[in-house]
């Protein structure tokens, strides 16, 4: 093979490659970059080891590793975390959460601890409604994931499109403030 | 968020109610008295003597002397357990041994209950002030080393209020933004919304720019703002911090789920009562199974077979809170439960999963920790990080609605237990166990409340087992049996049985 061929075909390869990178990102929801909130020096560092609880096909949150700019604090690291969880599992067996196309609406900084969320359905949708154990793997999955990730959040108040619900999709009274609960989440092994 | 907890005026009716059933369950009770001694009031250059007693939480005063200076309409219950005060238009409703008093439609969490002593009912200082400052715009300041209690009007403040005004998704928001919290309070009449402030006026910093369908006017006054809503349109309020913020959401169609909800038949009739509350119902479908299985279908289906057996094995008297395709409000089951004063109240639901492997009955009972130990807890903290400056009130009424459920948790717990006791030795299924969570619908039940899920409906298979008339019969029978089991024990009797269901 000549050194122009081999050239050719690892460009061919790379091309490939980053297409497909591409299309997995893109199914995998919007972009981390270019979040209003995330600041300016999102990229500084080296990046920051997040852990997100996503419902498995059983009766617990299974955890998923996930990397993302160490820069981020606050909101700006709420959102993004929660965009991650939105954007859904890589592994198999794991469940998104919420719909597909729900959204982080906003997020109020933590004040004594206490992170507000607002969530906003997928386009042209309301809320879901979910059976329990699907309402309850969402809810903790989101607060878990949040707690474990945010030092200076100890629990989350939901909204849908800023509205406090009586319940979070159906079945679970949300209208306080809900704290991690770890039972929720498989042990590993 | 924190926030007033202000009861909608149906589920009123069902909560007074309540009160006095958890009062006569309970023997009052309340820190141990440390110290009896009398307190000078000091009020207008005038002295005067008040018996006063110090337990672990605080001081309490005698009420009766300060009825008589500062006003106020007093009536004492035969017994001496209801103390009823008329202040202002506004009802308050407390006694011994009772950490909670009802003002108007709120109920209210006191830093200690009420004590019966010689001297009369004596009450914790936040409940005079609750009173006498909201109320009445007095200033009660207490001086613990000096045993002195000085009452004074409060100075007039003229508060610079701004009001925004946001409609989005059929939901209308009001704020009403203060410099610094204000003593005011919210008066409810038709269709008005008066928010009365007490002892310092309001001055309107500009008009809010954006309109509203539930909303046809808001007026000022220096010492009101009237919010006047749209026919059939209700409005919840609660507060936020820093700044002080007084919210209203407004949303429609409110009135008919305010109504006192009523079973159709005689309630009382001597026997036992049940209350089944067949989940969903309406344009709430609940869960739907891969074959387009409704849940509310099949849980009127399941809720129907289940009174059937009851009634024909127990001498109980069986509700349910629908008999048909219709919506109920959650909190309306529970509140239809308390009415008929019900020894159970049994939620049944079918369960779905985000996978489509998941089956199996789980057993819920409201969870404790969830709601209120940590809600406390985040409202302690909440107040120490606000350098104790925060209104822990106003967090511990959001975990008041519980208290009703949760004097019975341990009830609750037991019966989930046989419940899953029971399905899993009649069916072999796979044992997910009795759970905790914040189900809305178990919230506010004053007696024994579970909500069983039958099967999850996301389980192709599952969903199509729950269709089969003999294993929907299979299942109420195993609920049926578990009832039994649960009315014995109550009992005390040994000698359970369930007929031909054993």
């Amino acid at each position: 093979m000549s050194r122009r061929t081999a050239l050719a075909i690892i460009g061919v390869v790379l091309a490939i490659a980053g297409l497909l990178v591409l299309l997995a990102r893109r199914d995998r929801g919007p972009s981390p970059a270019g979040r209003p909130d995330d600041g300016p020096n999102q990229a500084a560092g080296p990046p920051r080891q997040v852990t997100l609880y996503f419902p498995g096909d059983g009766d617990r949150l299974e955890a998923e590793e996930r990397e993302i700019p160490s820069a981020l604090r606050g909101p700006a690291l709420a959102r993004h975390v929660l965009e991650e969880l939105l954007s859904g599992p890589v592994s198999d067996g794991l469940y998104l959460p919420l719909p597909e196309g729900t959204t982080v609406d906003f997020v109020e900084p933590a004040e004594h601890g206490t992170l507000y969320v607002s969530l906003a359905p997928p386009e042209g949708h309301t809320p879901p409604r979910y059976g329990s154990r699907a309402e309850i793997l969402a809810v903790y999955s989101l607060v878990n994931t949040l707690c474990a990730n945010l030092p200076d959040v100890d629990r989350v108040a939901f909204l849908w499109n800023g509205v406090e619900p009586m319940t979070f999709a159906g079945n679970l009274d949300t209208r306080r403030p809900v704290s991690p609960e770890p039972r929720w989440i498989r042990s590993p092994g | 968020m924190r926030g007033r907890f202000r009861l909608p005026s149906g589920l009123l009716v069902a909560a007074l109610a309540t009160l006095p059933l958890l009062a006569a369950e309970e023997e009052p009770s309340g820190p141990a008295i440390l110290e009896r001694s009398t307190a000078t009031v000091e009020m207008d250059g005038r002295r005067w003597a008040v018996p006063y007693s110090v337990t672990s939480l605080g001081p309490l005063f005698s009420l009766q002397p300060v009825v008589a200076s500062l006003g106020g309409e007093l009536s004492i219950g035969p017994l001496g357990a209801s103390h009823t005060l008329e202040l202002g238009g506004t009802t308050f409703v407390f006694g011994p041994g009772s950490g909670v008093v009802t003002a108007g439609e709120e109920i209210i969490a006191l830093s200690q209950p009420p004590a019966a002593t010689l001297e009369g009912l004596q009450v914790p200082l936040d409940l005079l002030r609750r009173i006498y400052a909201d109320m009445a715009g007095y200033e009660i300041l207490w001086d613990g080393g000096n045993r002195r209690l000085a009452i004074g009007e409060r100075r007039l403040q003229q508060l610079p209020v701004a009001v925004d005004v946001v409609h989005l998704s059929g939901v209308t928001t009001v704020v009403l933004q203060f410099p610094s919290e204000p003593s005011y309070h919210i008066n409810r009449s038709g269709r008005q919304v008066r928010v009365q402030l007490v002892g310092d006026q309001a001055l309107l910093q500009g008009r809010p720019a954006q309109r509203s369908p539930l909303l046809e006017r808001l007026d000022f006054a220096p010492e009101e703002i009237v919010l006047q809503l749209a026919p059939g349109v209700a409005a919840d309020d609660y507060t936020l911090a820093g700044p002080f913020r007084l919210v209203f959401e407004l949303y429609p169609g409110a009135e008919t789920a305010a109504e006192a909800p009523t079973f159709r038949r005689p309630l009382d009739d001597g026997r036992e009562v049940i209350v089944l509350d067949p989940g969903h119902g309406g344009s709430d479908t609940g869960a739907i199974g891969p074959a387009g299985t409704q849940e509310k279908d099949v849980t009127l289906r399941l809720a129907g077979l289940l009174a059937e057996g009851l009634r024909g094995h127990l001498p109980v008297r069986v509700e349910l809170t629908r008999d048909e395709d219709a919506e109920l409000p959650l909190a309306t089951r529970s509140a239809l439960a308390n009415q008929a004063k019900a020894d159970l109240f049994l939620s049944i639901h079918l369960n779905s999963a985000h996978g489509p492997s998941a089956h199996g009955t789980e057993t819920y009972f409201l969870s404790l920790e969830a709601s209120d130990e940590r809600a406390a807890q985040a409202a302690e903290d909440a107040n120490r990080a606000a350098g104790g400056t925060a209104d822990p009130l106003t967090d511990l009424q959001l975990i008041l609605w519980d208290m009703a459920q949760s004097r019975h948790l341990a009830s609750s717990q037991y019966l989930a237990n046989l419940i899953q006791e029971e399905l899993n030795q009649a069916l072999d299924l796979r044992d997910r166990g009795v759970k905790q969570a914040p189900f809305s619908v178990l919230m506010g039940a004053a007696m024994p409340a579970v909500l069983v899920e039958l099967g999850f409906l996301s389980n192709p298979e599952e969903e199509q087992r729950l269709l089969d008339p003999a294993y929907q019969r299979q299942l109420t029978d195993a609920l049926v049996r578990a009832v039994t089991r649960f009315r014995a024990q109550r009992e005390g009797s040994t000698t359970a049985t369930a007929g031909s269901l054993q």
